[in-house]
């Protein structure tokens, strides 16, 4: 299966596939919209003869969408996560300005694998256990692999030195060590650079510890939480090696679950888990999410 | 008359209640919280797609006030004299320093530029600590085990400002520790210290200073301080003392005290007063 989907909201619209439990495009589904929605997406008056197509489901109308056809995609169930969890999730996948979450600020995934390329001087060493570490904490994501290049031009994710190639030109008067992010327009990050400054990280044991920290930030541009206990990596507490617990596991696994809407804003995040959680409350319905293919 | 003293008495007992309560609520507000995942653990009732109950997760909180317990018995802020000294060391005059504190080994690995007589001597002035409560100093001949470098650069290094190097005569220059030291380093988010390099101007290893500096520079490196001097002549951070073999004693009671916890939230000028605070009512002072 193409692996390159793009995500379409089906939330917004509120469609309902119906004469099929398959997760795949179906043939022959039945496609309804809210009234409400109807009208915002399509902007033209219903005739009485539209009329004839409404349902009424749980005291809304529902108008069915006779010659409606659906790109082919792919439905997952909404991953369904309490609050507790959502709180936590948000303070390190979005961004903070002046001491609160910004709403609008969006979160940031990677669509397509990850294809690393080391710098000449990376050490052996640093190469392998990098790639090792890396490889683990992948495997856990149904959605996301990652593999060793030897061509620069083959990869989208390059580790460098001060003192070698400048290979992202924004970094070249960085003295200290950091990364550079690149993404799109859906806020897919399709290129990264890390550059560490081997002064300041001065054997191949510091380097390895710094690379396995921006590697695990740059999985989705996250933002430590100061206020988790210490054990967590995502606490931002860590001094010796890196130990993901399930917390930070579960993190990592739910942000690139497709059973919620991917590169959203914090606002969108906020809007969809109102709406969800409700109709799970109120309706015991439990929504899915339509992922277009690419 | 009685009643008024009662209700007096009244009035005093529940200001001191809330002002207690308040103090250690302010640092609760810094405690931790620690998230733990029950897998499977909660049913959801779904009608659509189909009638069937989800199991998902459930999350809990808990917040970690365990975190408070050394305030019980943390001494410092009994003794005026030093509580006076540490706050002044540590904080100077600034208010938002926040205390740093190496939570893992210390592993000293000196450059082999180093002269062989500076090396010999700073060993010896390392060796020379005695063991404190949460410092584990140790020096290594790999590199690659350690975490903490002495390194020569060719080039002039300082921490001062140009307009600071016009301003001093060649003989105050010589006494502030970091003239042609630097020490860069990297923490934590939890203000914990992972990493150290401190750089020696190579043109500075010839001065009669530098013994003394460097020593100065790696001893208020540990503490993370603000300051670099001390009106206590058993410190080597003291004017006056120069060619110190040793840690004064001064050194290893400011050591002794940065280090008899390793505070697991950040604890800042006003923190450290609100820790202050609590203690004193803790102990009724």
């Amino acid at each position: 299966m193409n692996k390159s989907i793009i995500i379409s909201i089906v939330l917004y619209f509120t469609f309902q596939a119906v004469y099929s439990q398959s997760l795949e495009q179906a043939q022959n589904v039945q496609y309804r919209i809210s009234l409400k929605n109807y009208k915002k997406k399509f902007k033209k008056p219903l005739t009485s003869k539209d009329s004839l197509n409404f349902i009424y489901v749980n005291n809304d109308t529902l108008v069915v969408l006779k010659d409606y056809v659906r790109k082919p995609g792919r439905s997952v169930p909404y991953e369904y996560k309490d609050s507790t969890f959502l709180d936590v999730y948000k303070s390190i996948a979005f961004k903070y300005a002046n001491d609160t979450l910004d709403k609008k600020s969006s979160m940031k995934y990677w669509k397509d694998d990850i294809a690393v390329y080391f710098s000449e001087s990376v050490d052996k060493k640093v190469k392998k256990e990098f790639m090792s570490f890396a490889k683990n904490v992948v495997s856990q994501i149904d959605s996301l692999s990652i593999k060793e290049v030897k061509k620069v031009e083959d990869s989208n994710y390059i580790i460098y030195y001060n003192g070698d190639y400048e290979y992202e030109s924004r970094m070249n008067k960085y003295t200290f060590s950091d990364y550079y992010m690149h993404w799109n327009n859906k806020n897919q990050i399709y290129k990264l650079f890390i550059k560490l400054n081997r002064d300041h990280f001065f054997n191949p044991t510091l380097r390895l510890k710094e690379l396995k920290k921006y590697f695990i930030k740059s999985l989705g541009r996250f933002q430590f939480n100061k206020n988790i206990d210490c054990n967590n990596f995502f606490s931002g507490c860590y001094t010796t090696d890196y130990k993901l617990t399930d917390l930070d596991i579960e993190i990592i696994k739910y942000h690139y679950s497709y059973g919620i809407c991917k590169g959203t804003n914090l606002e969108t995040f906020e809007n969809q888990h109102e709406k969800f959680k409700q109709a799970l409350k109120n309706k015991k319905v439990l929504n899915s999410f339509y992922h277009e293919y690419e | 008359m009685k009643i008024i003293f009662k209700n007096i008495f009244l009035v005093i007992a529940i200001f001191a209640f809330t002002c207690c309560y308040s103090q250690s609520s302010d640092l609760k507000d810094y405690l931790k919280t620690d998230y733990k995942i029950y897998k499977n653990s909660d049913t959801l009732d779904i009608v659509f797609p189909k009638d069937s109950k989800k199991i998902v997760d459930k999350t809990v909180k808990t917040i970690d006030t365990t975190a408070l317990h050394f305030l019980n018995d943390f001494d410092l802020f009994s003794n005026s004299y030093f509580l006076k000294k540490y706050k002044k060391l540590i904080f100077g005059l600034d208010k938002n320093v926040i205390i740093h504190q190496w939570s893992g080994p210390v592993i000293v690995y000196f450059d082999k530029k180093i002269p062989k007589p500076i090396i010999e001597d700073l060993k010896v002035f390392i060796n020379s600590f005695p063991n404190i409560k949460n410092l584990d100093i140790s020096i290594t001949n790999n590199i690659n085990e350690a975490n903490y470098l002495f390194k020569v650069s060719s080039k002039d290094v300082t921490a001062l400002t140009e307009k600071q190097l016009s301003d001093y005569t060649e003989a105050q220059l010589e006494n502030y520790p970091y003239y042609k030291i630097i020490h860069d380093w990297h923490g934590n988010k939890n203000y914990k210290l992972y990493v150290s390099t401190l750089t020696i101007s190579q043109s500075f290893l010839d001065n009669h200073t530098i013994l003394d500096n460097l020593k100065k520079v790696f001893f208020i490196s540990l503490l993370q301080a603000k300051g670099y001097t001390v009106n206590d002549d058993t410190s080597i951070l003291y004017r006056k003392n120069k060619g110190f073999k040793t840690l004064g004693a001064f050194d290893i009671v400011m050591l002794k005290y940065h280090y008899k916890t390793i505070y697991k939230f950040k604890v800042d000028f006003n923190v450290f007063t609100a820790m202050e605070n609590y203690y004193k009512k803790l102990n009724n002072e």
